[in-house]
């Protein structure tokens, strides 16, 4: 009989006071002619059944990285994880062996990723691709899962189904695409779903359906989702909890609420005072000085600190952890005392 | 699809038209009278001569005695007489079925063991199977035919019949019927696997970084389903349309190859056709090796829109 | 790749190259990869230069290179034996193996085999080099105007260059160098029937690197500045093509020395009392199961001399493209 994800993991539910995902304490590197690339430093989230997790941060702050470290699907080499965990529902996905692995991978995790047009295989029928699922993953007949395939196109709203699910990826427009990049990840109800800057290749009008989708089909599934965006104004309407990362590490994580009301690290501070505001209109618009920073060498101390307003002396020198405010919060800055007050808004 | 196989018909006539009227040109600069040769050390009769000119239009213009020979193969299927009257299409047709058997197995082979190495090479990239691939692939493509012949023919068919006393690589003629085709075949195909093999290595490799790979990994199937299923059916692209290509250049170079392995095909026809002065038969077997050029370019094309959706003709 | 075909079997020159999987123009404006050690971005010349030197494949193809260019030039460096002198050979000693003073032995006819088979090296080196240059010479000049002209031109040239890709590259050259046999010097005559079939793989070549540098910026802006076309095509788009054209240079050199050891081999080459590696190969050929060494030596030198420049081609595309590695 074949081994299915049951067999691997315990049921639903899990052990004691398990969160669904925990990711916790994960170091990535990537070693390089050039050296060795710490992207990913000590970041831990979790994520419970029904929540959405937004991971914020600009290209290279590792909150690709750590995704792709969830599903399992990083090159390594030369991708190395020399510490951390990530459990899942209290099983350490990292300690379990490849072919354990690929029975969580889609089947309780899945992933949709920014590019629908480069993630779909450009030779096989959009229905082909959704219906593979099935047919490897649950055994059903091609005619079987083909029709399922067109219930799931169904669901994600492509008009015309049942005709369209013979079709190619490069006939569907940027948004239907990205329907299909869906419909394909929720084929077998995951309890964890991944979507790494879903709407960034998207036009505006179309950002806000997919968007509209995903929280609509969170809701009725009660699936845990973690989006990672670089985009602070997609997440305010869905996210329940935010965690701000930068060079690897988690900065900032707060409720969407807490953060929004007032920033508590000089970065999140900069990214929020970076969005353009109606009452600011005539003003400058704010941007946070300096480069990212350079993953082969990264600053001493604080990472941020070249680019912070507020640095003192033991920025430079002691990296800070993260400092926690309240039982839902942390701030990794030094002064984030400082930086909530002076925010009151 | 009927439309564009139709325009890409009628732009192949010029190509046609072209490459067999420089041939024609070339055989028609061959020194001596053909017909005096044909008399071998006899003095012709000059009346007698006179008349087998008309017969060959050989005092026509070059121009018009190219038109009488394109129109008939054009129109009627008529590639002419040699001087001792035996029609140019029956002399080719055995010719054209050897060679085209040797190519063939040269294609089987190439395929196989090309497509085989490339893949091998892909999956272990920066490894020493990969090294040791490569560098093979790069002396199969310097070692000239001309001694990868003679050495195999050495020893693979004549030592290995001293030693084991089996003859189980024939190195002449075609007596032992498909059997014989192995060892010349192989030869024939020897810069082939090399260049299919770096090809599809390339080509897997390329498609291995694609972002429909990282999906289909993510999608949980095994490694075997992600290289061997999305991975192999985009890598194959490329690799299918070379072999397609290659069945026209595989017999157009088989020259070498026949003359050592004693293979009576249309190399050597060809020849023995230029020192004979058989201009007929010349022009025709290059005609012949034309038009499969372009009806192979023709066909890789359709391949392409088969193999890839994101292609169409229209 | 638009259309791949190819190359004809081992040991002749190639019709056709598949564009993007042997040759591509690499982006001019590439940063070098010692760029940090030199504190300045490294022009794709020295970068690929700086990367060249640490190959060894490029290192040992030089070495064989430079070897093949002292034999071919000054033979009797290699030899005191001179094989053109009638003195030399004894039919007596036909097919003896080596021994005291003759190193690979003697030939069907006698004739030290190592003397003959060094002097064989100008011949190879000559028609190869001449070749190269004639076809890329052809090629290159045709690419870059069709490339750089487009429109008519292009068209016209584009299929003037389509009819000699159909013909077979190695038959064409057999009916060429066999109809004007013994109407013109052998050598002469091997250059240019290997020439007419030659050119139109560097045409394409050529013109697909134009037609890329021609889209880049500092060549709209030099067009906007009112740079004549002469200028353009010769300041600006040669210097951004001539890598690939290097490239496919270099190996087709390999192949025109192969190419001219078949066409020898069948008798319409290089013609006696002129040496050459593939008519010793056809001499060696009747007595080849009592005798190999006559046909082996002269196999092998052939074979190092073409894989030596098919192997700094390779080097020289990989150091100009670190993509394809």
């Amino acid at each position: 009989m074949k081994k299915t994800s049951a067999d691997v993991l315990p049921a639903v539910g899990g052990q004691g006071n398990e969160p669904l995902l925990a990711v916790d304490n994960l170091h990535v590197e990537f070693h390089t002619r050039a050296g060795v690339v710490r992207a990913v430093n000590g970041v831990s989230y979790t994520v419970a059944p029904g929540e959405t997790l937004a991971v914020l941060g600009e290209s290279g702050s590792g909150k690709s990285v750590t995704a792709q470290a969830i599903m399992g699907i990083l090159d390594m080499p030369p991708a190395v994880i020399p510490k951390g965990e990530i459990r899942f529902k209290g099983t350490d996905l990292l300690k379990l062996s490849e072919h354990d692995r690929t029975h969580v991978r889609g089947q309780r995790i899945a992933m949709i990723f920014q590019d629908a047009l480069s993630a779909l295989n450009p030779v096989f029928t959009v229905g082909w691709q959704i219906s593979e699922m099935f047919r490897v993953h649950r055994g059903m007949s091609k005619s079987e899962a083909m029709k399922k395939a067109v219930e799931l196109m169904d669901r994600v709203r492509i008009p015309a189904a049942k005709q369209r699910v013979h079709d190619y990826p490069h006939q569907f427009s940027g948004g239907m695409r990205q329907r299909i990049m869906i419909a394909m990840s929720i084929a077998l109800d995951p309890e964890v779903l991944i979507a790494d800057e879903p709407t960034t290749a998207l036009d505006v009008t179309v950002q806000a359906q997919i968007m509209e989708l995903l929280a609509e089909l969170q809701r009725e599934s009660q699936m845990g989702l973690i989006l990672i965006t670089h985009d602070l104004g997609v997440v305010a309407d869905v996210a329940d909890k935010i965690a701000v990362m930068y060079a690897g590490r988690i900065v900032e994580n707060a409720p969407v609420y807490d953060i929004y009301k007032a920033p508590a690290h000089p970065y999140t501070k900069g990214l929020l005072d970076s969005i353009p505001r109606v009452d600011q209109k005539g003003h400058e618009l704010y941007a946070i000085k300096g480069l990212p920073p350079n993953l082969l060498d990264l600053p001493t101390g604080c990472a941020f600190h070249p680019r912070c307003p507020l640095r003192q002396e033991n920025c430079v020198t002691d990296a800070p952890p993260l400092y926690e405010i309240s039982g839902t919060r942390g701030s990794a800055c030094h002064y984030w005392r400082e930086v909530l007050d002076g925010e009151r808004r | 699809m009927g439309r564009y196989v139709i325009r890409r018909l009628i732009q192949a006539i010029p190509v046609l038209l072209g490459a067999t009227l420089l041939i024609f040109c070339i055989v028609f600069a061959l020194p001596g009278d053909p017909i005096a040769a044909l008399f071998g050390d006899k003095r012709p009769d000059p009346a007698i001569a006179e008349v087998l000119r008309e017969q060959y239009h050989l005092n026509d213009p070059l121009l018009l005695q190219y038109w009488y020979y394109i129109s008939g193969v054009l129109f009627r299927g008529d590639f002419g007489v040699n001087f001792a009257d035996v029609p140019v299409s029956q002399i080719m047709a055995g010719k054209f079925q050897i060679t085209l058997n040797l190519a063939l197995t040269a294609l089987v082979m190439e395929a196989v063991i090309g497509v085989g190495l490339g893949l091998w090479a892909a999956l272990r990239r920066g490894k020493a199977t990969d090294t040791a691939i490569l560098a093979s692939t790069l002396v199969l493509i310097s070692v000239p035919t001309l001694v990868t012949g003679f050495v195999l023919q050495l020893v693979l068919g004549v030592k290995v019949k001293q030693w084991t006393g089996l003859d189980i690589f024939p190195v002449a003629g075609t007596a032992e019927g498909l059997r014989a085709y192995l060892l010349p075949g192989f030869v024939l195909a020897g810069a082939s696997i090399a260049y299919l093999t770096r090809l599809t290595r390339t080509s897997l490799a390329e498609t291995l970084r694609s972002d429909y790979i990282r999906t289909a990994t993510a999608k949980g199937l095994s490694r075997r389903r992600v290289v061997g299923r999305h991975g192999l059916r985009n890598a194959l692209i490329p690799l299918v349309t070379y072999l397609g290509a290659d069945l026209g250049q595989l017999m157009g170079g088989a020259v070498i190859t026949e003359t050592i392995f004693n293979l009576q095909g249309i190399g050597n026809q060809l020849f023995q056709s230029v020192y004979l002065r058989e201009q007929p038969v010349v022009v025709g077997i290059v005609t012949v090796l034309v038009l499969i050029y372009i009806l192979a370019n023709l066909v890789v094309d359709l391949l392409y829109a088969v193999l890839d959706p994101r292609i169409r003709y229209e | 790749m638009s259309n791949p075909t190819p190359p004809v079997g081992p040991g002749l020159p190639e019709t056709q190259t598949m564009v993007s999987d042997t040759v591509t123009a690499p982006a001019p404006e590439r940063q070098g990869r010692h760029a940090k050690k030199s504190g300045k971005p490294a022009s794709l010349w020295t970068d690929a230069w700086y990367d060249l030197r640490r190959r060894p494949t490029f290192i040992i193809s030089m070495i064989i290179i430079v070897v093949l260019l002292v034999m071919s030039i000054w033979p009797s460096l290699f030899t005191s034996i001179d094989p053109f002198n009638a003195r030399s050979c004894d039919l007596a000693t036909a097919r003896q193996g080596p021994s005291a003073g003759h190193v690979f032995g003697r030939d069907n006819l006698g004739c030290d085999l190592y003397a003959r088979t060094v002097y064989g090296a100008r011949n190879s080196i000559v028609i190869g080099v001449l070749t190269t240059v004639l076809t890329t010479v052809i090629g290159g000049l045709l690419g870059i105007i069709a490339g750089y002209r487009s429109g008519i031109v292009d068209t016209v040239a584009s299929r003037i260059t389509e009819i000699f890709f159909a013909i077979p590259s190695i038959l064409g050259a057999l009916l060429i160098a066999a109809t004007f046999r013994g109407q013109y010097n052998s050598i002469l005559l091997v250059i240019i029937a290997l020439s007419v079939l030659g050119w139109p793989m560097v045409y394409r070549i050529m013109r697909a690197a134009v037609i890329t540098a021609k889209s880049q910026d500092f060549v709209v802006a030099a067009k906007a500045l009112g740079a004549g076309s002469g200028r353009i095509m010769f300041r600006h788009l040669l210097p951004n093509s001539l890598a690939s054209v290097i490239v496919v240079g270099t190996i087709n050199l390999g192949n025109f020395i192969a190419a001219e050891a078949a066409l020898s081999f069948l008798g319409v080459g290089v013609q006696s009392p002129d040496i050459s590696w593939g008519l010793m190969i056809a001499d060696a050929r009747n007595r080849f199961l009592e005798a190999p060494l006559p046909l082996v030596i002269p196999a092998v030198f052939l074979s190092i001399t073409v894989l030596a420049f098919i192997m700094l081609g390779d080097a020289v595309r990989d150091a100009l493209d670190p993509k394809l590695r």
